[in-house]
């Protein structure tokens, strides 16, 4: 017994040792089956209506919504902190279950269910995509958002960042004053082939999320399934990165009382 | 008694009586970019939430979402948090409405005949609404049992209770059983006129069948039922009942038009209703309006002009606009016009609303409004205005 146990823990220092020499993706948990059952239960009671039985997006309540739900069977994620064309880590999405996606109909589920109920249905969601079971974890390129230490917004760097939103393309589809209007616009397509119109900046919500340092991990992994390309190898360097960020974040601005009566996104969403 | 003391006694039980309100409100379909059925099981609006309108009801409405000061100890709430999903097992699914207020119908006064009338404040609490509903799912998604029972404030009968086949991925339906008719918007108060004079409100039902489809942007909905608003019929004519209209994500519009012949009148009566309407959602406002025309005809069937044949021509019209102040909070602004005889002058009435509706938690509102009511001076009752308070609580 104590030798088998033995076994175990040399077998455990062992793999932790040759992470730390060179970190690799950590092998997948076993299966908990109550936690299985507990994201089953809250995705057929919370999810289902939008992403349908299947996960594929065609729940009853999908057929009106603008933009349709996710397909969750292609293993396509916009959120993401890893590279892209990976599936995302269960942080991210239990981050997009919390937060909700501004400018769609996915609601914040932060209030509603717990931590645990969260991770549980991150878990059941990724899992009806078969890359899930058959891909090793992907690995995050993105720190988490308290990781991250932003440089400051200095007028220096808006300047910058707003060389680099010319130089770097986004104005082809964002358009200079970043209200999704550049010359490249129309006749974008998703990875499914309908139209997609790029973010309007100056309406004040990031579907990622708002902060810089979610809009830096957007600019990072970009975002799947849609045009917006990751400029992880485009834009290495940090000085380079948090000066876009800054200035893409500046776009965002109050319109007036007309934007506050007929603006189609309500602050507190 | 006097003539101002029974109009008095009268006005309290009339308006008490006739406070009734119901659920849906088309003012957030408009802003949303929906169609009733994306949060109610009834196609045409009204009555049970699906799981998708349970759950907006949870996330998007509410001022507060329950649960913050919770967030340390989620476990204690059991197997989903605060998520309330009223579904038992995977066959049934409940709902409930319940809608309580105070109505304080001030003094007026008018004249008839050379007669002053009078009819005095009055204060009364009332239910105008207790709603109890099953959704039982047959065969999941293609085939439902449905029932809306009123369980309040007087006793239980059914509202709606019908059998409904449908087809989701083209919004194809085939309901049958006794149900609200589709005609025009499913306002929330059976005393806006043009509801009220239409006869198709939450207080009328029939029985029948009804069939509907939503291709794309567009909505057809047809009923064929016993007619005379479900009372005695001539079991020979029906009522046929029908809207179609184009649902886009800002704005829609819809004509309605019902035909019914169905009077056991053996003077022949008939009535046909024709109307339209339209609506507009941005951003925090919405706008709505509808505006109907009613014939009724009592006379031969074949609708010669006889010296005892009548025909009466009335016409009503309701405007909303409507500002989403803050998140769960709605400001009102509303104007009823009904002219009950076109052939005559200077006899028409109305009504203004200014309020506010306040989804304060999931599943509970508070609102109030105050009615600015104008009618001819010998029809004291209609120029008595009113302040309603309401808690309305619903799953």
């Amino acid at each position: 017994m104590s030798r088998a146990l033995l076994l175990i823990c040399a077998t455990l220092a062992a793999a932790t040792s040759r992470g730390d020499e060179n970190p690799a993706p950590a092998p997948p948990a076993p299966r908990d089956l109550a936690r299985e059952l507990l994201g089953r239960e809250v995705y057929l009671r919370a999810c289902v209506a939008c992403h349908g039985d299947h996960g594929d997006g065609k729940g009853p309540g999908a057929r009106r919504l603008d933009p349709l739900p996710r397909d969750f069977t292609l293993g396509v994620y916009k959120f993401r902190s890893t590279a892209s064309g990976s599936l995302p880590l269960l942080d991210d999405v239990v981050r997009t279950i919390s937060a909700g996606v501004p400018g769609t109909s996915m609601p914040s589920w932060a209030n509603l269910l717990s931590e645990d109920e969260r991770r549980a249905v991150a878990d059941y969601v990724l899992g009806f995509s078969p890359r899930y079971h058959e891909e090793p974890l992907s690995e995050r390129i993105v720190p988490p958002l308290a990781a991250l230490r932003p440089l400051p917004a200095t007028g220096a760097r808006l300047a910058h960042g707003k060389a680099l939103y010319k130089a770097a393309g986004c104005i082809e589809c964002h358009g200079p004053l970043g209200r999704g209007d550049g010359r490249a616009a129309k006749g974008l397509k998703d990875e499914t082939g309908r139209p997609i119109r790029p973010l309007d900046f100056s309406r004040g919500f990031y579907k990622g999320g708002s902060t810089p340092g979610d809009v830096y991990r957007t600019f990072i992994t970009g975002l799947d399934g849609t045009p917006m390309p990751s400029f992880a190898s485009a834009l290495p360097d940090e000085e380079d990165r948090w000066s876009l960020v800054h200035y893409v974040r500046s776009l965002s601005r109050p319109r007036g009382i007309w934007s506050w009566l007929f603006g189609l996104q309500t602050p507190w969403e | 008694m006097d003539l101002p003391g029974r109009l008095a006694r009268f006005a309290v039980v009339a308006l008490v009586l006739a406070a009734s309100t119901a659920a849906a409100e088309p003012y957030l379909a408009l802003r949303e970019g929906y169609l009733c059925s994306q949060c109610h099981v009834n196609r045409t609006g009204g009555g049970k939430r699906n799981s998708f309108g349970v759950g907006f009801a949870q996330t998007v409405m509410p001022l507060w979402k329950v649960g913050p000061w919770d967030e340390g100890s989620p476990s204690s709430r059991g197997a989903l948090g605060w998520f309330t999903d009223p579904r038992l097992g995977d066959h049934v699914s409940l709902g409930a409405e319940l809608r309580f207020q105070n109505v304080t119908t001030f003094a007026a006064t008018g004249s008839y005949l050379g007669q002053k009338l009078s009819a005095p404040e009055a204060n009364n609490f009332a239910i105008p609404e207790g709603q109890l509903y099953v959704e039982m799912s047959l065969v999941k998604n293609y085939l439902l049992l449905y029932l809306d029972e009123t369980v309040a404030p007087e006793g239980a009968s059914a509202r709606e209770a019908f059998v409904m086949a449908q087809y989701p991925a083209l919004g194809l339906y085939l309901k049958a059983g006794r149900f609200l008719l589709p005609y025009g918007l499913r306002l929330p108060d059976d005393n806006i006129f043009v509801r009220q004079v239409t006869g198709f409100n939450y207080a009328n039902q029939d029985l029948g069948v009804e069939a509907g489809i939503e291709p794309g942007p567009a909505f057809f909905h047809i009923a064929v039922t016993n007619g005379n608003g479900g009372g005695a019929d001539n079991n020979v004519k029906k009522q046929i009942t029908g809207t179609a209209g184009v649902a886009i994500k800002h704005g829609r519009i819809g004509l309605c038009y019902s035909w019914d012949d169905s009077s056991t009148d053996q003077s022949g009566s008939t009535r046909r209703v024709a109307g339209g309407y339209v609506g507009t959602g941005w951003g925090r406002f919405s706008a709505l309006a509808e505006a109907d025309a009613i014939r009724d005809w009592t006379g031969p069937p074949d609708g010669k002009t006889t010296p005892t044949a009548t025909a009466n021509w009335q016409w009503a019209f309701y405007g909303e606009i409507d500002l989403l102040a803050y998140k769960g909070i709605n400001l009102k602004a509303a104007y009823d016009f009904n002219d009950p005889d076109i052939d005559l002058a200077n006899n028409g009435r109305e009504r203004f609303t200014l309020g506010f509706d306040a989804m304060v938690l999931p599943f509970l509102g508070i609102s109030a409004y105050y009615y600015l009511r104008r009618d001819i001076p010998q029809k004291v009752l209609g120029n008595q205005d009113m302040l309603v308070l309401q808690i309305h609580a619903y799953l």
